[in-house]
């Protein structure tokens, strides 16, 4: 029997096979309310395919036989919304602020699978791990989403200097004008 | 915290905690992107903190929030949780401004749509623009960020700021110490997951 290694290997969270094919682009939120899963009294059917692409996902991200050890990074304190496009299933993952009795969530909190007819994930897209080719500059639709950074990123090109310099931009700051109304101030004005 | 400062303006504090937040324990993974690309996953880890101004007149960063505790890395998300209110014992919670959010990204992604959200959220307990002796400071989310092969030595090389305020994005970079505004642009959301930037 073997007990001992000398350095106790982590079990691998994110082992699957994965294409990474950056052309897939994920749908946006469909039109239609998600329909809630598991309510009291109410029977679902759930075909095996999209049964297996919640399992890929889940055991990619929460790997099987773990449990993290804060309420915010486990598998049941997760939401996921399912979407069929053709053959291919669409998983997105929020975190479910009510399951861990929080108000605010985290940074970088979410995540979101492309799980082919074959059962790969053909993209995968974790919040602070991995780019998302759908944010970012407007593009023309159907070139999947990819950035023109080149376009943009020449317009600014005004200098801080660290040196106590005090011409052009200092790092951190605001340039443009408010737009959004501070929706604290807000509600403050409407009460007495 | 303690050995960051206090800083009379927050061009100075950012200075100092960008190379402070990259240099903690696998902050930044890119010098492994394309050797292990899965050790560089798992290794990957998140720092937060916030930046924030006292009634000293002075910039202060509260203790950095590990994304997890040693049990969390069997988990693949890699989420930050900062505390809405930073807990300084020598003021009270509205003594304080809360001003930047800020995080690493250890591959240098861009902010995610979590990340506005967040921001966005943060705007029912703080407000968006506050006075300091630097003039307005408006409330904004920071991923730093390095380009290093150097885990040893990791520079800070920049990092992408979001103000929900003015819905403004941008990328500063940072060359032999000199920053420069790469990107600026205006937040348009494509849905409730997606961003897109006008460029301004
Ligand atoms: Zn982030």
């Amino acid at each position: 029997m073997l007990m001992v290694s000398a350095c106790a290997r982590r079990p691998e969270p994110l082992s699957a096979a994965v294409v990474n094919d950056r052309s897939v682009v994920f749908p946006g939120e469909s039109e239609a309310e998600a329909i809630t899963v598991g309510q009291p009294g109410v029977s679902y059917s759930l075909d095996g395919d999209v049964l297996r692409a919640l399992v890929i996902v889940a055991n990619d991200l929460f790997p099987p036989g773990t449990r993290a050890a804060s309420c915010p990074k486990r598998m049941e304190a997760q939401t996921y919304r399912v979407v069929r496009k053709g053959d291919v299933i669409f998983v997105f993952i929020e975190e479910n602020l009510a399951a861990c009795g929080r108000r605010f969530p985290a940074m970088d909190s979410g995540a979101k699978y492309a799980i082919g007819a074959d059962g790969r994930i053909l993209r995968r897209v974790v919040d602070g791990l991995d780019e998302d080719d759908a944010n970012w500059f407007a593009v023309t639709p159907g070139d999947g989403g990819s950035p023109s950074e080149a376009d943009a990123g020449s317009s600014p090109q005004r200098v801080w200097m660290s040196d106590g310099g005090t011409e052009g931009l200092v790092p951190g700051q605001s340039l443009a004008p408010v737009v959004a109304p501070n929706p604290r101030r807000s509600a403050d004005a409407g009460s007495p | 915290m303690k050995n960051f400062g206090p800083f009379n303006s927050y061009a100075d504090a950012l200075n100092a905690a960008c190379p402070l937040i990259l240099s903690k324990p696998n902050a930044t993974v890119v010098h492994l992107q394309d050797s292990s690309p899965d050790v560089a996953r798992r290794a990957a880890t998140e720092y937060c903190a916030w930046l924030y101004y006292t009634p000293s007149e002075l910039y202060e960063m509260s203790m950095l929030a590990d994304q997890s505790g040693p049990g969390d890395f069997v988990s693949g998300m890699r989420s930050c949780s900062l505390p809405p209110f930073v807990d300084d014992p020598r003021y009270s919670a509205e003594q304080l401004k809360h001003i930047f959010a800020l995080h690493n990204h250890p591959f240098g992604t861009r902010l995610s749509a979590n990340d506005l959200r967040f921001i966005e959220s943060m705007a029912e307990v703080h407000d968006w623009e506050v006075m300091t002796r630097n003039g307005k400071v408006r409330l904004s989310i920071i991923a730093f960020f390095s380009k290093s092969q150097d885990p040893a030595a990791p520079t800070c090389d920049g990092f992408y700021q979001y103000v929900p305020a003015t819905r403004e994005m941008m990328l500063w970079t940072r060359q032999n110490g000199q920053w420069k505004l790469d990107v600026h642009g205006i937040v348009t959301w494509i849905n409730e997951r997606t961003y897109r930037l006008e460029p301004q």
